[in-house]
């Protein structure tokens, strides 16, 4: 039996206004248990598909379908959000309650244990009271995905979420992004302009380019004939331990030698 | 001194005293979130905005209150709007705003019955000179904003602080930006006449920068800034009366200088 996804896309036209179409004929599925890398160069409508992801751009014509009663937990760019809040770790994973809460009534006792929970989770409940402002940048990077995780999603969508880190850091929130979707069955929408970072853990793959989106499981995508058509470049694609590397050819190097 | 005790007790001064400290509740409450916003200048151009609207009634006869409110909501509608990418920035059109509308006041008030003094009124304002009936209006104002803001503080502050994912949570956000808007600039309408546009600006920026310098929790800040507003307002009103000083001015400087210090110690503990 085939698995109701929980984002549907049929032929959709997305874009802005009437006349500013930036992808034209989308179709994807976001299916329970997915791990989806999003990639393309910027300027290439990663933010836009990201928006209708969400619901909160409409597609210009055809359908954009979301399952009733979808919780999506949303992690934007850490550079999206304004330092000068004095705002604690823990006081921003609340607000991920802030639905749960309802609007004329403040978080109680049990809604802070779930978002210190959560921090738990993603290895900051030490931080729970620093300012979000003094934090480094994979510690802010991790308060806000235990944000995501305190609005109970079944989707969590990731914009770049390793712009900006240091190799250690970027490699231990790509950790922390395959626990939650191999140990905690967590759907993933992780987007990225940096192709092996998708690569790397994603097990299926959308790429933007020129205004259309090409997608696929990890293995259709990550074949050197499709990105080479899809980037127009060589590419060599190697396979270590389990995880895809793409790099660009250089001219007489053969691929794996 | 016992004379000045009696000119401090006089219904006048109470009264001031009265409408100042609805003005330092809403206005540091309120100022917390222009800041943090960065919409300091939105809160000026709305201010003058208002202004306009008081000169405009004043030359036709209109009900100033009213006018005001009117100019105020309909410039909250407009900021309100989501800017998005446009040929000019955001700041430029709040400029462009500022600018026009203090122009207007000046040409509008210069045909009125008392021309530039009107002007000097508006931008100046006398928090004494404020009549009893208003006093009641403004209380009544304010608590309705203050309630209105408490009751709603933490959607206001997740729309300030991360619009995206507010609409991710399905928050109307420009609904909400909009009801923020509505309340700046509904009070600042209904105050300003009687107020003064320097005034109500001081009001909503000094105590805010003061508190957020000193406390580094979201929590105690509007509290702070509450409480700062308050001490310059009474502190303001005695040494004017006491001085024989222009009050609006004295009240500004004693929030100044609250700011300043309250900086400087942020600052060290900073350190």
């Amino acid at each position: 039996m085939q698995t109701a996804p929980l984002v549907r896309f049929r032929n959709a036209t997305l874009g802005y206004g009437r006349r500013q179409v930036v992808l034209d004929n989308v179709n994807m599925d976001i299916l329970p248990g997915d791990f989806f890398g999003l990639v393309g160069p910027n300027g290439s409508g990663k933010t836009t598909l990201l928006r209708a992801i969400l619901g909160i751009l409409k597609p210009l014509s055809g359908e954009a379908i979301r399952q009733p009663g979808l919780r999506i937990g949303y992690v934007p760019q850490r550079e999206m959000l304004d330092p000068l809040f004095p705002l604690t770790a823990l006081d921003i994973v609340l607000m991920g309650r802030y639905p749960q809460v309802g609007v004329l009534r403040s978080p109680g006792r049990a809604h802070r244990e779930r978002a210190l929970e959560c921090l738990d989770q993603v290895g900051m409940a030490e931080h729970a009271h620093k300012l979000y402002r003094d934090l480094s940048g994979g510690q802010r990077q991790r308060v806000l995905i235990a944000r995501a995780l305190a609005v109970e999603p079944s989707l969590l969508v990731l914009d770049e979420p390793t712009n900006g880190l240091d190799l250690p850091t970027e490699a231990s929130i790509l950790d922390l992004m395959e626990h939650l979707h191999r140990r905690q069955a967590m759907t993933i929408v992780l987007v990225s302009h940096v192709l092996n970072v998708v690569a790397r853990y994603a097990t299926r793959i959308g790429v933007l380019m020129d205004g259309r989106l090409i997608a696929g499981t990890a293995e259709e995508m990550m074949r050197e004939g499709v990105l080479r058509e899809v980037y127009g470049v060589d590419v060599c694609v190697q396979q270590i331990d389990h995880h895809y590397l793409v790099t660009v050819r250089e001219a007489q190097e053969v691929c794996g030698a | 001194m016992s004379e000045w005790i009696e000119t401090w007790r006089s219904p006048i001064v109470q009264d001031a005293l009265r409408v100042g400290v609805v003005l330092a509740i809403v206005g540091g409450c309120l100022g917390v979130y222009v800041v943090l916003k960065r919409i300091v200048f939105v809160g000026a151009a709305l201010a003058q905005v208002s202004a306009a609207g008081v000169a405009l009634a004043l030359l036709v006869g209109w009900n100033p209150l009213w006018s005001s409110a009117l100019f105020a909501l309909a410039a909250s509608a407009f900021f309100a709007q989501s800017w998005g990418e446009r040929r000019i920035s955001r700041e430029s059109l709040i400029g462009a705003v500022f600018l026009t509308f203090s122009a207007l006041t000046v040409l509008l008030a210069s045909k009125g019955a008392h021309g530039m003094e009107e002007v000097q009124h508006l931008l100046a304002g006398d928090i004494l000179a404020v009549a009893p009936e208003e006093v009641v209006r403004i209380a009544l104002l304010g608590t309705a904003v203050l309630v209105v803001f408490l009751l709603l503080r933490k959607q206001f502050l997740l729309v300030a602080f991360d619009a995206e994912t507010a609409q991710s949570l399905g928050y109307r956000t420009r609904w909400w930006e909009f009801a923020f808007y509505l309340m700046l600039g509904g009070f600042i309408g209904v105050v300003i006449h009687l107020v003064g546009l320097v005034l109500i600006f001081g009001y909503l920026v000094l105590p805010a920068v003061g508190a957020l310098m000193l406390v580094r929790r979201m929590t105690l800040v509007a509290g702070v800034a509450v409480v700062n507003a308050l001490l310059a307002t009474v502190a303001g009103l005695l040494v004017s009366v006491l001085f024989d000083l222009p009050t609006t001015a004295t009240i500004l400087v004693f929030m100044s200088a609250l700011a300043g210090v309250e900086s400087l110690a942020g600052i060290r503990i900073a350190r």
